[in-house]
């Protein structure tokens, strides 16, 4: 453990913690985390993970900074419009904390290169930040297919869920509770129904917050539950979700053995 | 007097008696007798392909829903799909 005087001071609230201490804090400078998607939910957690020293940060987008994105997705400034979204991200992440070493993927995730991000630094934990159910339920079979932990979220309007992903434990996953994605405009996107800012900033926390107690190894993850969070009512309910033994991608007899890209030209569903 | 209010009292006992009381994502909510999924849904006007529903515990196939009829101390948990970001 060979802590420099800044880092000691830097992470001193960290280190004060019994459950993290010197230890944690190694092990979270050694972690590597993957957020895919630096928007509402992306951005927040991608800073908080920076601020806590998180080592290795992968972003994936391939998105540029748009106006419209400013008021919630707050990796990104005024000045970045215009800019590719990874390239601020890492902008506003090399000044926040030069202890990150931050790795860009300027993609949007598919069945051709979903595992491929994973293994290029074998990261430990999975960030789904995505806009779209194409991606969300992409990540969640990758994941179960890689053996890797991951947080799913989602924001609308006024509410936002998330659930945590841990293989090798009876943790349901995305698709135990949802089958398959939504027919086609069942459900809004941002885009159309909007959403107040700062669930993104909730949400995404929560994220980050469940990656960091992954990391160090502490306290009750979400995993088996749904948290859902409606800000009119200020309501946070968590609901027990079971692993469903027939899924169709974690259950004993799956019938998803390969990556499905609902939005591409591949697409038959 | 006496039996009026005892017709009343009555009454109201019946009226008790054929509100059913079931948990909606943790709340008690009562609801009309022998209401099934698919009508409860309709009524609150959750659209159909916006939500899966875990019935006493167990995530419920969409085919089912008219034939599940609420009962007294059933658990519904409405899980919405939320995909943004």
């Amino acid at each position: 453990m060979d802590f420099n005087e800044q880092q000691i001071e830097r992470y001193s609230r960290h280190i004060i913690l019994s459950e993290v201490g010197v230890e944690g804090q190694q092990k979270i400078l050694n972690s590597k985390v993957l957020v895919i998607g630096t928007g509402g939910l992306g951005a927040p957690a991608a800073m908080f993970l920076a601020a806590a020293g998180v080592g290795t940060i992968g972003l994936v987008d391939a998105d540029k900074v748009d106006l419209s994105n400013l008021q919630r997705q707050i990796i990104h400034q005024t000045k970045d419009v215009g800019k590719l979204k990874v390239k601020s991200g890492e902008e506003t992440i090399n000044e926040m904390n030069p202890d990150v070493s931050v790795v860009t993927y300027h993609s949007f995730v598919d069945s051709s290169n979903i595992l491929d991000i994973f293994k290029d630094q074998d990261y430990d934990f999975i960030i789904d930040g995505t806009d779209n159910f194409a991606a969300k339920f992409l990540i969640n079979d990758a994941c179960v297919m890689a053996k890797k932990p991951f947080s799913h979220a989602g924001i609308i309007r006024f509410n936002g869920q998330l659930t945590t992903y841990i293989p090798d434990n009876d943790t349901p996953c995305y698709r135990c509770m949802f089958k398959e994605p939504p027919p086609e405009g069942a459900v809004p996107s941002c885009r159309e129904a909007g959403v107040l800012g700062v669930m993104g900033g909730v949400i995404g926390t929560l994220q980050a917050t469940e990656a960091l107690k992954y990391i160090l190894g502490i306290g009750e993850s979400l995993a088996g539950y749904l948290l859902t969070y409606n800000a009119l009512t200020m309501e946070f309910i968590k609901i027990n979700i079971k692993k469903n033994s027939k899924c169709p991608v974690c259950g004993d007899e799956p019938a998803i053995k390969t990556l499905i890209d609902y939005n591409g030209p591949v697409c038959t569903l | 007097m006496v039996s009026l209010q005892l017709f009343s009292a009555n009454s109201l006992i019946n009226k008790v008696m054929v509100i059913v009381q079931i948990k909606i994502n943790g709340k008690v909510t009562e609801i009309e007798p022998s209401l099934n999924l698919a009508s409860l849904l309709e009524t609150r006007r959750i659209k159909p392909g916006a939500v899966v529903v875990q019935y006493n515990g167990d995530i419920v196939d969409k085919g089912l829903w008219t034939k599940i009829v609420l009962q007294e101390n059933d658990e519904l948990e409405i899980l919405r799909f939320v995909g943004g970001g």
